[in-house]
C-alpha cells in the first residue's frame, strides 16, 4: 500500500510538474499560523479554481522570497511589516501598510495581494492588576522604571534584526534588569509573567494562549512597530499565468479578524487540531467554500470535562497542552459540562480536571464511607491553597476564621473547600461573591475575613497584598476533623510580598482524573467483551507517567484519593486471594460437573438399542 | 422398541410446547431490559460476579467441551456417519453453496469479523502470553492466537448445534426447537421440564442478545459518523434517527421469505465484504499479506493441538485466558441456539460430511484469509509503515477499521463502505434473529408466519431503542452472554441425544 501510495504520489507530482498549467505550489513557513493560513489559501484555491495547491517547506522570509524569485513556489503568506524591514533596513517610515509594501516590491516582480483581515504584531504584556498598580499604559512607561524592567522573550524576537528586542529598548530607552528571560514556549512565558518572574511578555497579537487570558497591552506610543498586515505575496507572472487565481483569493480578502486568527492558532497549538482541519472548518462556517467538499483527513478527539462553575483559568491550558503531549495524535478538548465526573464515567469524556474534593460527593471527607471510586486521579495539575486574608494591623487576631467570612460563588470547589473548612470550624459563611468583590469587602469592612483558594503566589493576591491594607493569616486550630482530601501546606516567606514569616495552611490537589477500571472483574474488565466501551478505559501507568512528566510537577496525587500509582503498586502485589468459601464454592462446582460429565457419558453409553 | 417408542413418545409430548413460551419469555425479557436500564450496576455486577466465578473454577470444562465439540464435529464427518443425509431420500439442498455459506457467515460472525480483523491481532501482539510483546515472534503469535479464537472451535460450536437442529428436524420430524432433540431422544420425568427450559433460554438470551447488538449498533453507527461526517455524537435525534432507519430496513425483509429477504442481504453483505477484502489485499502489500496468510496458517494449523488444550496452569497470565479465549467460547456457545438453528433451516438435504465441511472448514479457512488481509495490514502498518497502530486500537478498538483505512488509498470510499457493511450486517443479524424467534415461538415450525415475524421484529426493535435511549446497553448484553452456561449443558445433552439417535440408527441399519 505504501508502494502503491507511492507511485500514486509520484504519479501526481511528475503530471503536476509537467503540466505546471495546472499547479501551483505555496510556501510555508514553521509556524502554526502560516501553517494554517497555507491550508486556507489551499483550500480555497482549490476549491474555487481547477488548480492543484502543493504546499512546500521553505524556512523563513529570506528562503521563501528566494524559492519565490526563483520559481520554486509560487505564494507566500507574509506581514507587510516583515516584508517592509526585508527590503529596508532604516529605521524610518514605519507605517508598513500594504499600499507601501507593495510599492516597493513591484519593481521586482512581486505583488502583495489585498490583506487577509488581521495583524499580527508583536505586543507587550502585563498582568492587568499589576500593569494599572504600577500606572503603566505604554511602553514607553517601562522607560520610566528606575530599577529597569525584567522581559520575557522568545528566542526569535530576540534575534529579530531591525524591529527585535535590542532595536526596541534602544528606541524607547528601556533599561532591562538582568538579562531578557528567553523562553521561546508562549505559555511557559506567560507562567512566567504570571508568576511574576518578568514585568514584561513579549508576544504576538495572534497567539492562540491569549484567548483566554486577561492581560494588558503596552501601547506603542511612539510607533516603533510597524503594522504587520498578512498577505498573500506571488510572483506578477503568476496570477498572469492563472487569472482565476487573484478572483478565488480575494473572497479571503478581510475575512480573518484577529479574533479569528487568535481562536484557529488556540485550536492547533494548545487543542492540537491539525492545521488543515482548523482551516477547513474556519472555511465551511464563514461560507468561503463554494463546493461542499468533505475534508480528506480526521483527528480522534479527546475531551476533557470541567465542571460548568470552576474558573480554573490558565491550568485548564497547562493541562491540555500536558494531555497533549501524551496524546499527539488526538485534538484535545477542554469543555465545561454540568458535571465533570459523571462526564467521565460515561465516557463522554476521557479525563476531566477537578479539585480531588470532587471524590468525596458529601464532603465529609471520609475515604471509606463515600469516596467515588468510579474514576482515579492520573496526574497533578497544581494544589490550590487556602488563603485567609483579613484586615492588616488588627492587633493579634485570636481566631482568624472569626466574624464575618465571605467565600466564593456558590457551586465553585473554592465555596466547597472554603465551606467546608468552616464547618469543620463550626461556622457558616457570611457572604458568597466573586473573589474582587469579597476582597473589596474586606477592606471597606463589610466582611472580616475571606477564604481563598490559589496556587501560592498567585498574581492577584500578590498584589492585594502588597497594597498593605490586607494580610495573610494561618489557618488555626479547629475543633472539628478537617476533610481528608485537605493537606498541610506552607506558604513559605517571601510567597506574597511583606510576608516575613512562613505560614501554615492547608491545600487541595487539583488533578486530572480518568475512569478507574471497573470493579468488575472478568471479561467486563478486559478482552474482547470490554473492549466495546473502550472510551471507559482507565489511563495506563505508562501515560499518568508520560502527562505527570509533560506537567513537570513530579508531584504524586493525594493517597487518599483513588489513583493510578496507588493501583499500580496494589496490582504489584496481589496474593491469590481466593477465600475459604470460594476455594469451596470451586470445588463443588467441579464435583457436580464431573458427575454431569459421568452422568452424559453413561448415557450415551447405554445404547438405546441394546 | 425403546428407541423407537422414545422418539414418538418425545415427538407427540412436542406438540403444542412452545406456543406459549412467547407469552413466558416476553416479560422476562421486558423484566432484564427493564433492570438493565433502571439497575444497570446491580445487573452487570450480578451477572459479572456469576461469570467470574465461572470462569475461574470451570475453564477447564468449557475448554474441553468446546474441543470436544471440535473433535466430534470431525469424527463425524470422517465415519460412516458422514454419509448420512440432513433429510428424507429426496431432499434437495434449497440453497446454492455459495449462497449457504454467505448466510452462515452472516449469521455467525457478521460484524465481528469487521470489528475485530484489524483490532485483535493488534491487541494480541501487544499482550497476549507468550513471546515478548512488539517483537516478530509476539506478530506470528498474535496472527496463531486471533484465528484461535475466531477459526474451527468457533464454527464448531455452531456446526454441532446446527447439526443437531438439522439432524432431528430433518431426520426425525420434531420441531426446531433447542429441548426437541432432547424430548425426542432421551427419557425420564425430568427431560420434558429440562427441554422446556431450554427453550424458554434459547428465546430469552436471542432475543436480548439481538437488543444488545441493535443498541451496540446503533452506537457503533452513530460513533461511525461521527468520526467520518462530523455529526453529533451524542444526539439523541441522530440515535432515533438511526433506530427509525434501521427497523424500516429489517421490517421489510422480514415479510419476505427467507430466501428472498435473508438470503439477498447476506450474499450482497458478503460479496461487499470480499470486494473490501480483495481490495486491501491488492491495494496493500500484497505479497506480505499473502506470506502472512500462509504463515499463519502454517502456525495455525501446527499449534492448534496444543493451543486447544492450554490453561496455563504453570504460567501466571493474569486474567488474559478467561478475557480472550474463553469470552469468545462463551460467545460462540451463547449465540449457538440461534445460529445453530438458523444453520439448520438453511441445511436440508446435505448430508453430515457435507454439513461440517461446509460448516467448519470453509468459514475457517475465509477466517483465516481475512484475518491475514486485516491483520496483517495492521501488523505491517505498525512493523514496517508508519506506526502508531497498537497505541490508536488500545485508545479506541472502534475506530481501528477506520484508522487503517485512513492509511489506504480511497479511504472516504473504504470507510463509507465499513459503515454501511456494518449496518447491514445488522440489518441481516436482526432478521435472522426474528426469524428464528419466530420459529421458536411458532412451536418449531419451519416457516413461521409474517405475523411471528413481525411481532419479534417490533419486541427486538422496542427492547433495542429502550437500552439505545438508556445508554445502558452492556448490562443486558452480559446477561445474554451468561446464557452460555445453561447452553453449555444443553448442548452437551443435546450431543448425548445425537450420538443416542445416530447409534440407534446405525444399530437398525445394522440389522436388514
Amino acid at each position: 500500500m505504501r508502494v502503491v501510495g507511492q507511485i500514486v504520489a509520484c504519479c501526481l507530482l511528475v503530471s503536476a510538474c509537467q503540466s505546471g498549467q495546472n499547479a501551483v505550489s505555496v510556501g510555508v513557513q514553521s509556524t502554526t499560523e502560516k501553517a494554517v493560513l497555507a491550508q486556507i489559501v489551499r483550500q480555497v484555491i482549490e476549491d474555487q479554481t481547477d488548480l492543484q495547491v502543493q504546499l512546500v517547506e521553505c524556512g523563513d522570509l529570506y528562503t521563501c522570497a528566494g524559492d519565490l524569485s526563483s520559481k520554486r513556489i509560487d505564494l507566500i503568506i507574509e506581514y507587510s511589516g516583515t516584508g517592509l524591514l526585508h527590503r529596508r533596513n532604516e529605521a524610518t517610515s514605519r507605517e508598513g501598510t500594504l499600499e507601501q509594501v507593495r510599492q516597493l516590491y513591484e519593481p521586482i516582480g512581486f505583488r502583495w495581494l489585498d490583506g487577509l483581515g488581521f495583524d499580527s504584531g508583536y505586543l507587550l504584556i502585563t498582568p492587568s492588576t499589576e500593569g494599572r498598580a504600577r500606572g503603566l499604559s505604554t511602553i514607553e512607561d517601562l522607560a520610566g522604571m528606575e530599577a529597569g524592567v525584567r522581559i520575557a522573550t522568545s528566542g526569535a524576537y530576540l534575534r529579530r534584526p531591525v524591529d527585535g528586542l535590542s532595536s526596541l529598548l534602544r528606541f524607547y530607552g528601556i533599561r532591562l534588569r538582568g538579562n531578557a528571560l528567553v523562553i521561546d514556549d508562549t505559555l511557559e512565558r506567560l507562567r512566567a509573567l504570571h508568576n511574576g518572574r518578568a514585568d514584561v511578555a513579549v508576544v504576538h497579537a495572534t497567539d492562540g494562549i491569549l484567548r483566554d487570558l486577561i492581560f494588558t497591552p503596552l501601547k506603542d506610543s511612539l510607533r516603533f512597530f510597524p503594522r504587520y498586515e498578512a498577505a498573500v505575496v506571488t510572483r506578477t507572472e503568476v496570477l498572469q499565468t492563472h487569472p482565476n487565481l487573484a478572483g478565488a483569493l480575494a473572497t479571503l480578502g478581510g475575512r480573518l479578524t484577529q479574533t479569528v486568527m487568535r481562536g484557529l492558532n488556540y485550536q492547533v497549538e494548545v487543542e492540537g487540531l491539525s492545521p488543515d482541519i482548523a482551516a477547513h472548518r474556519f472555511l465551511r462556517e464563514a461560507k468561503l467554500l463554494v463546493s461542499e467538499a468533505p475534508l480528506q483527513s480526521r483527528q480522534p478527539e479527546l475531551v476533557i470535562a470541567i465542571d460548568q462553575e470552576e474558573r480554573f483559568g490558565v491550568i485548564v491550558t497547562l493541562a491540555v497542552r500536558a494531555v497533549r503531549e501524551v496524546f499527539p495524535d488526538h485534538r484535545v478538548l477542554p469543555s465545561q459540562v454540568e458535571d465533570a465526573v459523571e462526564a467521565v464515567v460515561q465516557g463522554r469524556a476521557r479525563l476531566a480536571l477537578i479539585a480531588t474534593d470532587r471524590f468525596f460527593p458529601d464532603k465529609q471527607g471520609d475515604m471509606f464511607a463515600d469516596r467515588d471510586d468510579r474514576i482515579e486521579a492520573v496526574a497533578v495539575i497544581a494544589t490550590a491553597v487556602l488563603h485567609i486574608i483579613r484586615r492588616s494591623h488588627e492587633g493579634d487576631v485570636k481566631d482568624p476564621l472569626g466574624g464575618r467570612v465571605g467565600v466564593s460563588l456558590p457551586g465553585s470547589e473554592q465555596a466547597r473547600l472554603a465551606t467546608a473548612i468552616l464547618h469543620a470550624a463550626g461556622k457558616e459563611p457570611k457572604t458568597f461573591a466573586s473573589l474582587p468583590k469579597l476582597l473589596e469587602g474586606v477592606r471597606n469592612h463589610t466582611l472580616d475575613a475571606v477564604l481563598i483558594f490559589a496556587p501560592a503566589g498567585q498574581q492577584l493576591l500578590a498584589e492585594t497584598l502588597a497594597g498593605g491594607q490586607l494580610e495573610l493569616h494561618k489557618l488555626p486550630r479547629v475543633s472539628g476533623n478537617l476533610p481528608v482530601f485537605l493537606n498541610p501546606v506552607r506558604l513559605p516567606n517571601g510567597t506574597y510580598p511583606g510576608q516575613t514569616e512562613g505560614l501554615d495552611t492547608v491545600g487541595v490537589q487539583i488533578v486530572l482524573a480518568g475512569p478507574a477500571p471497573s470493579q468488575q472483574a472478568g471479561p467486563l474488565a478486559g478482552g474482547p467483551a470490554a473492549a466495546l466501551h473502550m472510551q471507559t478505559r482507565p489511563l495506563s501507568v505508562d501515560e499518568a507517567n508520560a502527562l505527570a512528566q509533560a506537567i513537570g510537577i513530579p508531584e504524586p496525587p493525594d493517597p487518599v484519593v483513588p489513583s493510578v500509582w496507588l493501583r499500580a503498586l496494589v496490582q504489584g502485589s496481589t496474593a491469590d486471594g481466593a477465600t475459604w468459601g470460594q476455594n469451596i464454592l470451586d470445588t463443588v462446582l467441579n464435583v457436580a460437573v464431573i458427575v454431569f460429565m459421568v452422568w452424559i457419558g453413561m448415557m450415551i453409553g447405554r445404547r438405546p438399542g441394546s | 422398541m425403546a428407541s423407537q417408542e422414545g422418539v414418538d413418545k418425545g415427538a407427540s409430548q412436542t406438540v403444542g410446547q412452545g406456543a406459549g413460551l412467547f407469552q413466558i419469555a416476553l416479560p422476562i425479557c421486558a423484566l432484564v431490559a427493564l433492570a438493565g436500564i433502571v439497575d444497570p450496576k446491580g445487573l452487570a455486577s450480578t451477572a459479572s460476579a456469576i461469570l467470574v466465578t465461572v470462569f475461574r473454577s470451570l475453564d477447564w470444562f468449557f475448554m474441553t467441551v468446546v474441543t470436544v465439540m471440535l473433535v466430534l464435529s470431525l469424527w463425524l464427518a470422517f465415519s460412516q456417519y458422514g454419509r448420512i443425509k440432513l433429510g428424507g431420500p429426496k431432499d434437495e439442498p434449497e440453497f446454492s453453496y455459495p449462497s449457504w455459506l454467505a448466510m452462515l457467515f452472516a449469521a455467525g460472525m457478521g460484524v465481528g469479523l469487521l470489528f475485530w480483523g484489524v483490532a485483535e491481532p493488534l491487541m494480541h501482539f501487544s499482550g497476549a502470553p507468550g513471546p515478548e510483546p512488539g517483537t516478530p515472534p509476539a506478530a506470528r503469535n498474535a496472527m496463531t492466537v486471533t484465528l484461535f479464537h475466531w477459526g474451527l472451535h468457533a464454527w464448531a460450536v455452531y456446526c454441532v448445534g446446527g447439526l443437531v437442529m438439522a439432524y432431528f428436524g430433518f431426520r426425525k420430524g420434531t420441531p426446531y426447537l433447542p429441548g426437541a432433540p432432547l424430548r425426542s431422544a432421551l427419557s425420564g420425568r425430568w427431560v420434558s421440564p429440562v427441554a422446556w427450559l431450554a427453550d424458554l433460554f434459547a428465546v430469552i438470551a436471542v432475543a436480548l442478545g439481538v437488543a444488545g447488538s441493535i443498541g451496540l449498533g446503533v452506537f457503533q453507527i452513530q460513533s461511525g459518523l461521527h468520526v467520518l461526517a462530523g455529526t453529533d455524537l451524542q444526539s439523541t435525534m441522530m440515535s432515533i434517527g438511526i433506530l427509525a432507519v434501521l427497523v424500516i430496513c429489517y421490517m421489510g425483509p422480514l415479510v419476505t421469505d427467507l430466501d428472498k429477504g435473508v438470503k439477498w442481504l447476506s450474499n450482497g453483505n458478503m460479496i461487499i465484504a470480499i470486494l473490501v477484502m480483495l481490495f486491501i489485499l491488492f491495494a496493500g502489500p500484497t505479497a506480505f499479506l499473502l506470506r502472512t496468510f500462509v504463515t499463519a496458517l502454517g502456525d495455525y494449523v501446527t499449534d492448534i493441538v496444543g493451543l486447544s488444550f492450554q490453561l496455563y496452569p504453570f504460567t501466571d497470565v493474569g486474567p488474559w485466558l478467561q478475557n480472550w479465549t474463553l469470552t469468545y467460547w462463551f460467545w460462540w456457545i451463547a449465540w449457538a441456539p440461534f445460529v445453530g438453528v438458523f444453520i439448520a433451516r438453511i441445511s436440508r438435504g446435505r448430508t453430515i460430511r457435507e454439513f461440517v465441511t461446509g460448516v467448519l472448514f470453509v468459514p475457517s479457512l475465509f477466517s483465516v484469509l481475512w484475518f491475514s488481509v486485516f491483520g496483517g495490514t495492521g501488523l505491517y502498518e505498525e512493523m514496517h509503515g508508519q506506526g502508531g497502530m497498537v497505541k490508536l486500537v488500545r485508545e479506541d478498538v472502534s475506530t481501528a477499521l477506520f484508522s487503517l483505512f485512513d492509511r489506504l488509498p480511497l479511504s472516504n470510499l473504504l470507510n463509507g463502505t465499513a459503515l454501511a457493511l456494518s449496518f447491514i450486517f445488522l440489518v441481516t443479524s436482526v432478521v435472522s434473529a426474528a426469524f428464528v424467534l419466530g420459529m421458536f415461538t411458532s412451536g418449531g415450525s419451519l416457516n413461521p408466519s409474517v405475523g411471528q415475524k413481525l411481532a419479534w421484529g417490533a419486541v427486538l426493535g422496542g427492547l433495542g431503542a429502550a437500552l439505545t435511549l438508556s445508554g445502558n446497553v452492556e448490562a443486558v448484553r452480559t446477561v445474554a452472554f451468561i446464557g452460555a452456561i445453561p447452553f453449555t449443558l444443553i448442548i452437551l445433552l443435546q450431543i448425548v441425544s445425537l450420538l443416542r439417535a445416530l447409534f440407534a440408527e446405525s444399530d437398525r441399519g445394522a440389522q436388514p
